[in-house]
């Protein structure tokens, strides 16, 4: 049982090394005071106190502080009731006043013993010695009347000494019980001082015989029976203690004869048994005492070990060379590794993931210099799993001496890893951040550009609401940028296509945004500008495109006021020019035919030919004036006109019907092939007739007399198809990669019909490429020519 | 004044206004002269014509002024006209036609024998 409760009472030391040094210091102290107040019972009686600096007194103090002495205290003094040094063992302060000695003074008042702990003050005249001590004060009475105080300092050292040495080992607590008990015992063997042996055999058999009063009851306590079968093996310690004591009273005194007289005295004692058996009867209280404290330690200590079990934070303590003592729960349940596997072990168990220099640095931290480490360490579990942990290792240093080492560890992988997290969401938002801004640069560079360049710019959202507009543009219409964005652009900027006030309604954002492309203003496109005034503009609509939807529409344009105007001078002087080109001519012309048909009197052979000659170049003139005219009007892409759904058949048979007249004068046959139903096409009717007109005109003017012109239509791979085929002079090879181009006419076709301008095919080109539509030929000279058409269906 | 009906021929240009004449009474038509718009309309209204032939470029009153006041007055507005011009911009041929010109003839184009065929099928 004993065994048991001192093999608790060591684990339990070893996790509650504090608290139980406070506990055995005060048990120390107890101790102190019975032996005070048994040794003072046994060795000293008033007349050493009502005269103590006598030789014979001094040495009974002598002998009194000699058996108090023991390797732990460091001083030993015993007052007066006044104040007054009357014995020490630093002999120079015997007889010496205290000087604001505050914790004797508790004592002369409490007569109550008094324990403490302090640093020993210089100013007090009777203490030499700086150091923390742990100090009591004991009363000493004798025969119940209060004649001194016993000091006694012990070094804190000391006592922490021996707490350490129990620590650690099983063999060093069973020491330190074994030195309490021994203690004890010596204790009996100071106050009695004679044979040790006998004595202790006639307190057996004393105990045996039942000699002790009743109410000790060895026998029911297991410890105390274990003591008292314990007793042979005490009375060698004691024999030796004994040897000890008269070795150091021989070394202390010098002197056989004191030792004798000593020795005489201690029989004298020892003659009084009656004494003696209350002193033990005392002991045996004192230890059944010790016992029941012990429990009452062990059980709280019990309490403090579940805490540390089951305490959230992994912790481990390790011997000074890191091996494993203790794990608590929560480092089972982090590492993954059991308590059996760890003990014995260093942490590097689940350690080893950080540079071999981290580990170095931090032992040296904690033994080396003795300082807490605290620190983010990589650790691995059991299952192979890193994780981080927030550690902390705690040297516990004794005597300077690191006796263990106490650490903790939190898992903080989690929370680093969010932390990392939030950084990379920092780091992240910053590239954002920093993109917005290079955008925000670029942007506002571009707005610059916009507001400072001359023509007018003006943006739209995506339903036509003003998000910008340069100063220009809000000029044009007599207000500011400022005034303008957040309204509607369809109520801001009115723009017209054509000079009619109905048609002011043209949506740019809304065609640019439904046709997905940049497109040009068209010709004759206006602005509505302040007071109505219509500013003729050009310029293009685009819609703002943003990866993959459209965001709104970006409509620049300028004011072309000036060009407009050059224009329209020009279209006029044309008109004019025609009119008054035309006048004339017609006059001339209308006079020939007159004269011609002899409206004005028959005219001879002669001078009608002559007249007919005047005709037909006044004829060729005429056409010249025409071609002309289309040609500037073309260059200027002044005509515009409208789309529409065509059917081809309709055009040619047109165009047939119109030239019938004229191909009749050369006997030439005209044959229209065309299936029944053509699908109609999209293009400009009145110049598409134009072309097949000019087409048809040509191959009449160029065709033999009784020729042949074949029209056909057709539909060919989505393509309508016309084709004009005559049997005429053909183009020469030479002449057939400029048929095309202004004003040229092949050689032979300047023979065959003088009055061409070389200006028809070039228009037609022009037209049919305007209706999407394409034009080619085959020719071969003397045999004939075919104009092939194409537009495509839809 | 006879219920026949009769061709106005305003032209302010006397040679073009004679070989009008000449030539539309040669086919056994009647024909009245007007030298500018504001005789025209003087005519029209005393004398209702069957057809009015309009020259457009014309001192005073010009053709199109007198085309749009003719289309004004509700005693005139149907009677159908035919300009006879030597201009030929599209501008002042879709600005007649939308006013409700029967026809836009460029007078030099014309041979004066189609002409005439043309006046005689507005009249029939």
């Amino acid at each position: 049982m004993s065994l048991a409760v001192v093999f608790f009472m060591a684990t339990v030391v070893f996790f509650t090394h504090g608290y139980l040094e406070q506990y055995l210091f005060d048990d120390i102290f107890f101790e102190r005071k019975y032996d005070i107040l048994r040794a003072s019972n046994v060795l000293l009686d008033e007349s050493v106190f009502r005269d103590p600096y006598t030789e014979e007194s001094q040495k009974t103090f002598f002998r009194f502080i000699t058996i108090l002495r023991a390797g732990d205290v460091i001083r030993l003094t015993i007052w007066d009731t006044e104040g007054t040094v009357l014995s020490s063992d630093l002999s120079s302060i015997i007889g010496k006043k205290a000087v604001r000695h505050k914790e004797l003074n508790v004592v002369y008042q409490s007569r109550q013993a008094f324990f403490t702990e302090k640093d020993i003050d210089d100013n007090d005249p009777v203490q030499s010695t700086i150091q923390p001590v742990r100090i009591a004060l004991v009363p000493i009475f004798i025969e119940k009347k209060f004649v001194g105080v016993v000091e006694i300092h012990m070094a804190n050292a000391a006592v922490a000494m021996l707490i350490a040495r129990s620590v650690h080992s099983l063999a060093v607590l069973l020491v330190i019980t074994g030195a309490v008990l021994i203690l004890s015992m010596a204790f009996i063997v100071r106050r009695v001082i004679v044979n040790p042996i006998r004595r202790i055999a006639l307190l057996s058999k004393k105990i045996q015989s039942g000699d002790f009063s009743s109410d000790t009851d060895i026998a029911s306590e297991d410890e105390i029976g274990g003591l008292a079968g314990d007793f042979n093996q005490m009375k060698a310690s004691l024999r030796k203690t004994i040897d000890e004591l008269e070795r150091r009273r021989r070394a202390a005194e010098q002197s056989e004869r004191e030792q004798h007289k000593l020795s005489e005295e201690l029989r004298r004692q020892n003659d009084s048994l009656e004494q003696n058996k209350k002193a033990m009867i005392n002991i045996v209280e004192d230890i059944s005492e010790s016992e029941e404290k012990l429990r009452v330690q062990a059980q709280e200590l019990q309490r403090f070990r579940l805490a540390a079990d089951k305490s959230f934070n992994h912790t481990v303590i390790t011997d000074p060379d890191g091996y494993i003592l203790y794990a608590n729960e929560a480092a089972v349940s982090l590492t993954g590794f059991s308590l059996e596997e760890m003990k014995g072990k260093t942490p590097s168990l689940w350690g080893k993931q950080m540079p071999h220099e981290f580990y170095v640095d931090m032992w040296h931290q904690i033994k080396t210099e003795k300082k807490p480490f605290s620190g983010e360490i990589t650790n691995r579990k059991k299952d192979g799993t890193l994780y981080i942990a927030s550690a902390r290792i705690v040297p516990i240093v004794d005597d300077g001496k690191v006796s263990f080492f106490v650490a903790t560890e939190n898992d903080i992988t989690e929370v680093k890893k969010q932390r990392e997290q939030e950084m990379q969401y920092i780091k992240d938002l910053e590239i954002v951040n920093q993109r917005v801004t290079t955008e925000k640069v670029r942007a506002e560079a571009i707005l610059r550009y916009l507001r400072s360049i001359g023509e007018a710019v003006f943006a739209t959202d995506k339903v036509g609401t003003i998000v910008f507009s340069n100063a220009t543009a809000a000029s044009m219409i007599g207000t500011t940028p400022e005034d303008i964005i957040g309204k509607s652009s369809q109520e801001v900027f009115r723009f017209c296509i054509g000079d009619t006030d109905k048609s002011c309604d043209f949506l740019p954002f809304y065609e640019a945004i439904k046709f997905k492309k940049t497109l040009p203003f068209s010709a004759g496109s206006f602005l509505l500008g302040k007071e109505g005034k219509k500013i003729p503009i050009s310029g293009t609509l685009s819609p703002i495109i943003e990866v993959k939807h459209i965001a709104g529409a970006i409509v620049v344009f300028q004011d072309i006021t000036d060009r407009y105007e050059l224009e329209r001078m020009k279209d006029r002087f044309l008109s004019v020019a025609a009119h008054q080109l035309r006048t004339p001519l017609g006059s001339m012309r209308w006079s020939m035919e007159l004269l011609e048909d002899g409206d004005l009197g028959k005219l001879p052979k002669k001078a009608k030919e002559a007249v007919g000659e005047l005709r037909k170049n006044s004829n060729r003139m005429m056409l010249l004036i025409n071609d002309l005219l289309s040609v500037s009007r073309i260059n200027q892409s002044e005509v515009k006109e409208v789309f529409s759904e065509v059917n081809m058949s309709d055009i040619v048979e047109e165009a047939v019907s119109t030239l019938q007249a004229e191909a009749e004068k050369k006997s030439i046959t005209i044959r229209v092939v065309s299936p029944k139903k053509l699908p109609k096409i999209s293009l400009i009717r009145k110049h598409i007739f134009e072309a097949v007109e000019n087409l048809v005109s040509n191959a009449i003017r160029y065709g033999k007399e009784k020729g042949h012109i074949q029209i056909s239509l057709a539909i060919e791979n989505g393509f309508l198809v016309l084709l004009v085929a005559d049997d005429g002079i053909g183009i020469p090879k030479i002449a057939q990669g400029d048929i095309f181009s202004k004003f040229f006419r092949a050689e032979n076709a300047i023979q065959y019909f003088t009055d061409g301008s070389g200006l028809g095919l070039s228009v037609v080109k022009f037209y049919v490429e305007e209706s999407n539509g394409e034009i080619s030929f085959e020719s071969k000279e003397n045999v004939g020519t075919t104009f092939i058409m194409k537009f495509p269906v839809k | 004044m006879s219920e026949e009906k009769y061709v106005l021929i305003v032209e302010d240009d006397p040679f073009y206004s004679n070989i009008y004449k000449t030539k539309i009474e040669k086919e056994g038509l009647a024909a009245v002269l007007a030298g500018d718009g504001e005789k025209a309309l003087k005519v029209a209204m005393e004398k209702k014509p069957a057809l009015v032939v309009l020259d457009l470029i014309m001192p005073g009153k010009d053709g199109f002024q007198t085309l749009v006041e003719m289309r004004a007055d509700p005693n005139l507005k149907d009677i159908p006209v035919v300009v006879l011009s030597n201009l030929s911009q599209e501008e002042d041929i879709k600005r007649v036609m939308d006013l409700g010109a029967k026809e836009y003839i460029i007078k030099s184009n014309v041979p004066i024998s189609e002409l005439i065929q043309k006046i005689k099928g507005y009249l029939v």
